[in-house]
């Protein structure tokens, strides 16, 4: 049981460490800033309210990350008329990175569901797979196995465009 | 291009992406305010959602619990009503009956019967168990989201698939080949279709 002092410091604390990281991510998977805001203040929020229950602070980052996976979850399958809206790529407003930014984002919308996580987390924010299997819950074995599925359906999709786009400069 | 370098180039432009400094902002100012202030605004809106929501699945996964029950109940009893396995084996009323031969199929017929039933009970059982499996996780779910372990909660479109599905196989495999299981099938696949129940329920479909 922590003390409101130390409840406070320990969110804050989360919110400084883990905010953009949990943002990066629930923009990676939703392709949508709104949405994603969103889903890190539900994540936020259900964080702040049961703090008081944490067992091991140190392991924060993956309670966080667990309770944006089903934010997620819960509200695709809330909105899942929407879907295809939700996972639309937003246009960009620098002109020069639009072509860029939108293929990396279709590319992520484009893997599996049980790929995209794994992908995010080990590329992008830099987690283990033995810690991305932790938190899912799943085998390391299955881990490597998606992430190896994911990478040569990226590297299928982006590799070439950006070889050409590196002729072109 | 090597998988080196395309997996350092993926990396940093993924990362590109920055939370706006005004929700950071935003989610700091969360905890400067009186704890019980923002539990009360956090127990109206969202919370209140929640639950109405969680009673909204509840209740569907019970309805469709208590039908599959009602429904196993019913085959069985037609069942056993219908072949009960006293009836099979014949009184020697008739002279004919005390031929040698004919008892003996008689009884063959009787103990094939009896198996039947006997793996036909194990299926109901079987059923039995997945039901009350579903009705657990129904709970579980409720209580993770409700005792602050949201991070527990399974989703419940997953159950919701997962509970339409295995009523249709444990119809089929029950041998009710129906256009009624066909439709359940064909929902699950339409209302769910990312859910591995899903895909299981093509696989089934396709030996329609």
């Amino acid at each position: 049981m922590h003390t409101d002092q130390t409840r406070r410091e320990l969110f804050q604390s989360a919110v400084e460490q883990f905010a953009d990281s949990i943002y990066r991510v629930a923009y990676r998977m939703s392709g949508s800033h709104e949405l994603a805001q969103e889903l890190v203040q539900e994540t936020f929020l259900a964080a702040w309210k049961n703090l008081h229950q944490i067992q091991q602070p140190d392991r924060i980052r993956y309670w966080l990350m667990g309770i944006l996976r089903n934010q997620f979850t819960k509200q695709l399958s809330q909105e899942t008329r929407h879907r295809h809206e939700l996972l639309s790529v937003e246009p960009v407003t620098v002109a020069e990175d639009r072509v860029l930014k939108d293929s990396i984002q279709t590319a992520i919308i484009s893997l599996d569901d049980d790929q995209r996580l794994p992908i995010l987390l080990t590329i992008m924010e830099g987690w283990s797979t033995e810690e991305v299997a932790e938190l899912l819950g799943v085998p390391r074995g299955t881990i490597l196995s998606r992430l190896h599925r994911g990478r040569q359906k990226l590297k299928t999709i982006l590799a070439s465009d950006w070889e050409s786009a590196a002729k072109s400069l | 291009m090597s998988d080196e370098r395309f997996e350092q180039k993926l990396a940093t432009e993924l990362r590109r992406v920055e939370i706006p400094p005004q929700l950071q902002a935003q989610l700091l100012e969360l905890s400067r305010q009186p704890t019980d202030e923002l539990e009360r605004a956090n127990s109206v809106a969202p919370d209140t959602r929640d639950r109405k929501g969680l009673r909204r699945q509840r209740g569907w996964i019970l309805a469709i619990t208590t039908a599959g029950l009602l429904t196993a109940f019913y085959w069985g009893w037609s069942l056993l009503n219908s072949r009960s396995p006293m009836q099979l084996v014949d009184t020697p009323s008739s002279p004919s009956a005390t031929l040698p031969s004919e008892p003996t199929t008689k009884a063959a017929e009787a103990l094939a019967e009896l198996q039947r039933l006997r793996s036909l009970r194990q299926e109901l059982e079987l059923a039995y168990q997945r039901l009350e499996q579903a009705e657990s996780s129904s709970l579980a779910f409720e209580e993770a989201l409700e005792s602050g372990r949201p991070e527990l909660a399974v989703d419940a479109d997953t159950l919701k698939a997962e509970t339409f599905f295995w009523t249709a196989e444990t119809s089929l495999f029950s041998g009710y080949k129906t256009d009624g299981v066909r439709a359940q099938l064909l929902y699950v696949i339409s209302e769910f279709p990312d859910s591995a129940a899903a895909q299981r329920a093509k696989s089934l479909l396709a030996d329609f």
